[in-house]
């Protein structure tokens, strides 16, 4: 495989597929965050 | 704002619904063809950079719009932008409403072609351009058009939780799973690797060619379903506590990701099984482009899979499933916009759902008859989308971006703070998109699509249908405008 097929294929990928999976995790984390406040406060 | 009674019930019901209207047929078939055609890898660099300066910023501020004000288009653009601007609103509806006539006719095709894969018709015939022309040709359309309309008018019957929320959560991660195994099946053919090698490869000529870069922004407005007002419906059952940027960027990098997913498959499938003639074929397609490369090309690439006559079925009866998936959840979105334009000005749900559907059947009839009606529509409403993209810049920019950014991005629920840059990106480079944009597929029909007859109101791909086709309706909307605001507004009792 060509190196300018490689840094595309990385860009690509890693920006569309990785962003992805990086915003998920981040909602993830602020959700349980949210969660674990609301059940702080309401007990 | 507008008093509210239905919410999403939770983030992940929300976010599945989102992904749901951005995910259409786009993702599949447009996708593929239009980095075939923009040579390959060189096409992805500016698709991935222009999902953040189109499509991320106005998702966001469709999230934000719908969030705070809780009305739809009309009376969502009214109270950001004040309301003499509430005409905007409605041609921002109206362009989606417009899509969804024929839209419902594409959907109504996937159901087609999925009985054609169940009952084996698609494996078992020999002539795939004459199954497309003779089914286009007849009356069945109309059927399927109906059928169509009666699933997404059903979803929306049963309300934003039992109906939008409930049927997403289920064809959004149904749809995944059908991808990835159309991808399996793909990637491990003989062969695969050289289409997916041409998929990622750019040319440096390609790369710094500006037609590559249009064709990228035009496909980010097109398929990310920004700019449409269908965000911007669906975020008005937003709980209060949600949040909107990160919201947004999954929406938009879901998309994507399911496009990227698509365009594996097809890559793979077509350099496997049609070696050295199929990516001809995926550039110029057959029948009517997008359409051919779906409903005539991949079917006759199935027939080649290894493995039989039940292999064979088993993949075109997914490939459809999948395609029939993405087609309603996005058009019950479009169902739901005009429905909620209609309930806002307080018409009662079910009655404004019965109006919407019947309309919609009537209006879809034309495009189910006549490929070149269809083909019309697709061309004065696409391009219409971005203006759409600029009148909810615009309302921004009206009511002050940065008030906008604080207040309502930034707003009850935020997981995360959208900086300045937010500013720049939706006060001048999406106007400046939006110009070029129109400017660019303007110039395409005076140059190349309609080079005689470009002015002439009356041709499909002409200037002139466009300008005649927006300037009536924007036209009665402005005259309408007190009286829709009133409607919207400063009713009481409305919902």
């Amino acid at each position: 495989m060509e190196l300018r097929t490689l840094m595309t294929m990385i860009f690509t990928v890693g920006m569309v597929w990785g962003g992805f999976a990086f915003i998920l995790l981040k909602a993830l984390k602020k959700e349980r965050e949210k969660k674990s406040t609301a059940e702080r406060s309401s007990s | 704002m507008a008093e509210q009674k239905e919410f999403f019930t939770s983030r992940w019901g929300m976010i599945l619904s989102v992904i749901g209207i951005a995910v259409g047929t786009g993702n599949i078939w447009r996708f593929s063809r239009i980095v075939a055609q923009n040579g390959g890898g060189s096409f992805l660099i500016p698709w991935v950079i222009f999902l953040f300066l189109w499509s991320i910023p106005l998702i966001i501020a469709e999230f934000a719009i719908g969030k705070s004000t809780r009305y739809g288009n009309i009376g969502g653009i009214a109270k950001i932008a004040g309301e003499k601007f509430a005409w905007m609103g409605a041609f921002i509806g109206f362009v989606a409403t417009a899509i969804m006539f024929y839209y419902s006719v594409v959907a109504g095709w996937c159901i087609k072609y999925l009985t054609q894969g169940i009952t084996g018709t698609l494996v078992t015939t020999q002539d795939h351009i004459g199954l497309w022309n003779s089914f286009t040709g007849s009356y069945e359309p109309i059927i399927f058009h109906v059928l169509a309309m009666a699933i997404g008018a059903f979803v929306i019957y049963r309300g934003v939780v039992s109906g939008i929320e409930r049927t997403n959560r289920v064809l959004i991660p149904s749809l995944l799973v059908i991808l990835l195994i159309l991808a399996l099946r793909a990637v491990t053919l003989d062969g695969a690797w050289e289409g997916i090698t041409y998929f990622f490869t750019p040319t440096l000529d390609t790369l710094l060619d500006y037609k590559v870069w249009l064709a990228a922004l035009t496909q980010n407005a097109w398929d990310t379903g920004a700019g449409w007002g269908l965000i911007l419906t669906y975020a008005c059952y937003a709980r209060q506590k949600e949040d909107i940027a990160l919201n947004a960027s999954l929406t938009a990098l879901g998309n994507n990701s399911v496009s990227l997913l698509a365009g594996i498959t097809i890559f793979s499938t077509v350099f496997a099984l049609s070696p050295g003639e199929g990516i001809k074929e995926l550039i110029s397609g057959q029948g009517s482009t997008n359409t051919g490369l779906a409903f005539i090309f991949l079917p006759q690439l199935f027939e080649k899979l290894p493995g039989g006559i039940w292999v064979q079925g088993f993949f075109s009866t997914i490939f459809f499933l999948g395609l029939t998936f993405a087609a309603i959840t996005s058009l019950i979105s479009m169902i739901e916009l005009a429905v909620k334009t209609f309930v806002d000005m307080g018409l009662e749900r079910r009655r404004a759902l019965v109006f919407v559907s019947v309309l919609g059947f009537l209006f879809g009839i034309p495009s189910a008859l006549s490929m070149t009606f269809f083909e019309n529509q697709d061309w004065v409403w696409g391009i219409g989308l971005m203006i759409s993209g600029g009148f909810i810049s615009f309302a921004i920019i009206k009511h002050g971006t940065d008030k906008f950014r604080q207040g309502a991005v930034n707003g009850e629920g935020s997981d995360v703070t959208v900086g300045r840059w937010y500013n720049v990106v939706i006060s001048w480079l999406v106007p400046l998109q939006v110009i070029v944009l129109i400017v660019w597929w303007f110039s395409l029909a005076i140059t190349s699509f309609d080079r005689e007859g470009w002015w002439n109101p009356l041709n499909t791909y002409s200037v002139g249908t466009c300008l005649l086709q927006w300037g009536v309706v924007m036209a009665v909307f402005i005259l309408l405008n007190k009286q829709m605001v009133q409607r919207t507004l400063h009713q009481k009792g409305v919902e």
